[in-house]
């Protein structure tokens, strides 16, 4: 029997070398899947990086389409390629009109049971906003890098028309109703479609109530009655003001008219 | 049979290449580690130059005046910075303060200075290769350069302007 000494005296044996060489090399090969892993993260993050600052870039400029000529301008935004720094990458912008719903400002609680609901859709605005995508991705296969979506609004400051029509007349019977409507322009004498509308009635030395109010706020219905303080339904003949109130980027206008009640 | 001792040559050679190969990975791992470090070094180009765009854009946002000349940007508006306690005190209807905002760039530093009714800032934002502006309409473009490690890396960022 040998001893230990002698054992190690006798060197490595084939086996125990490739055993070792197979240890290490897996050693490295984790150590080197880490590293390109790593670098690869560090790369793409560098390369989004940079694709975020051209496609910001790309949105400045629809901003700047839109301040110009926002009613006409999508068509020149949408589908067109912007300036990328990325040589294998493109940059295409997609552009489209945002609905907007304004919220309900009815409550079914203001009804009591068993009533009729009156027609609560929603009023939305339809030209008031576009939706736009900007995407960052490979011209071979077209792979996305990066992609961002934002609201563009008209911001450019604008001067607009209110006027009222009246297709019934300015002469009620008692009870009776008239329809009124509001049409607007804005300063280039074109109908803006996305107002904000309100209206009431002003006494002068009578009274009357908005009866209906449409939904989109474009025509109401005014009829020749009111409530008194005693809670009583009521007529007086003479005359009041009915009233519409307009807001758009920002700016109020008011329209009105005489009714006549008799 | 008594075993000789030492390799053989066919061993050894083996032994030669297994070993070959594991300097090979470990050459290959140490060349992957210096681009790393590099790409950290452009990745930081990035990030500075983004950061930088995000700034002027703010200022630009918040302003309702611009002036823009070759070397520097100057924008005037409302002061965006005004802390709650400071508006509360003067009353949330009172007007706002006017700030004016200028970017200038000298002997290789882009300076960021304030000025309101009260106080004037000026601050270096970050060390350039060069810093040029030019106003296209409502746009401006401006182009700055960063040169670190022997390597110039070039942005141009697009304003929308007040």
């Amino acid at each position: 029997m040998s001893s230990p000494r002698k054992v190690f005296s006798r060197g490595a044996t084939l086996l125990e070398v490739l055993f070792a060489s197979f240890l290490l090399i897996t050693a490295l090969s984790l150590t080197i899947f880490l590293i390109h892993h790593s670098f690869q993260s560090e790369a793409d993050s560098g390369l989004k990086v940079r694709a975020l600052h051209d496609a910001q870039n790309a949105l400045e400029e629809i901003r700047a389409v839109a301040y110009a000529d926002f009613k006409g301008g999508l068509g020149s935004v949408d589908g067109r390629l912007w300036p990328c720094t990325l040589p294998d990458y493109l940059i295409e912008s997609s552009a489209k009109w945002q609905p907007l719903d304004l919220p309900c400002s009815e409550l079914e609680s203001q009804y009591d049971e068993g009533r009729a609901l009156p027609n609560l859709a929603r009023k939305v605005l339809t030209q008031s906003t576009w939706k736009v995508d900007v995407e960052v991705r490979r011209k071979d296969d077209g792979k996305p890098l990066l992609h961002l979506t934002t609201l563009v609004a008209d911001l450019a400051p604008d001067t607009f028309e209110l006027r009222m029509l009246a297709p019934d007349g300015l002469k009620v019977g008692p009870e009776g109703e008239l329809r009124f409507r509001a049409v607007a322009y804005d300063s280039s004498n074109e109908v803006i479609e996305d107002l904000i509308l309100t209206w009431y009635v002003e006494p002068i030395n009578s009274f009357g109530s908005v009866h209906v109010m449409r939904r989109d706020g474009w025509e109401c219905v005014y009829k020749n009655i009111y409530q008194d303080y005693g809670n009583r339904f009521a007529t007086t003949p003479g005359q009041c003001r009915i009233v519409v109130r307009g807001e758009y980027k920002g700016r109020v206008q008011y329209a009105t008219m005489e009714i006549t009640n008799e | 049979m008594k075993r000789r001792g030492g390799f053989t040559i066919i061993e050894a050679l083996f032994t030669m290449v297994i070993f070959s190969l594991v300097l090979s990975a470990l050459a290959y791992s140490l060349s992957m580690l210096s681009r790393v470090s590099l790409a950290r070094k452009d990745f930081g180009f990035e990030l500075e130059a983004l950061q930088l765009t995000q700034l002027i854009r703010d200022d630009a946002r918040n302003a309702s005046q611009v002036s823009a000349s070759a070397g520097s940007l100057v924008f005037v508006g409302q002061d965006g910075e005004k802390s709650l306690t400071e508006r509360l005190e003067a009353g949330l209807s009172a007007p706002g303060s006017m700030a004016t905002v200028r970017y200038e760039f000298v002997e290789g530093w882009l300076y960021r200075t304030k000025s309101t009714d009260l106080k004037t800032e000026r601050a270096p934002v970050y060390q350039l290769a060069s810093f040029e502006v030019e106003q296209n309409g409502r746009l401006a473009k401006v182009k700055f350069s960063s040169e670190k490690s022997n390597k110039t890396e070039t942005f141009e960022t697009v304003v929308q302007l007040p």
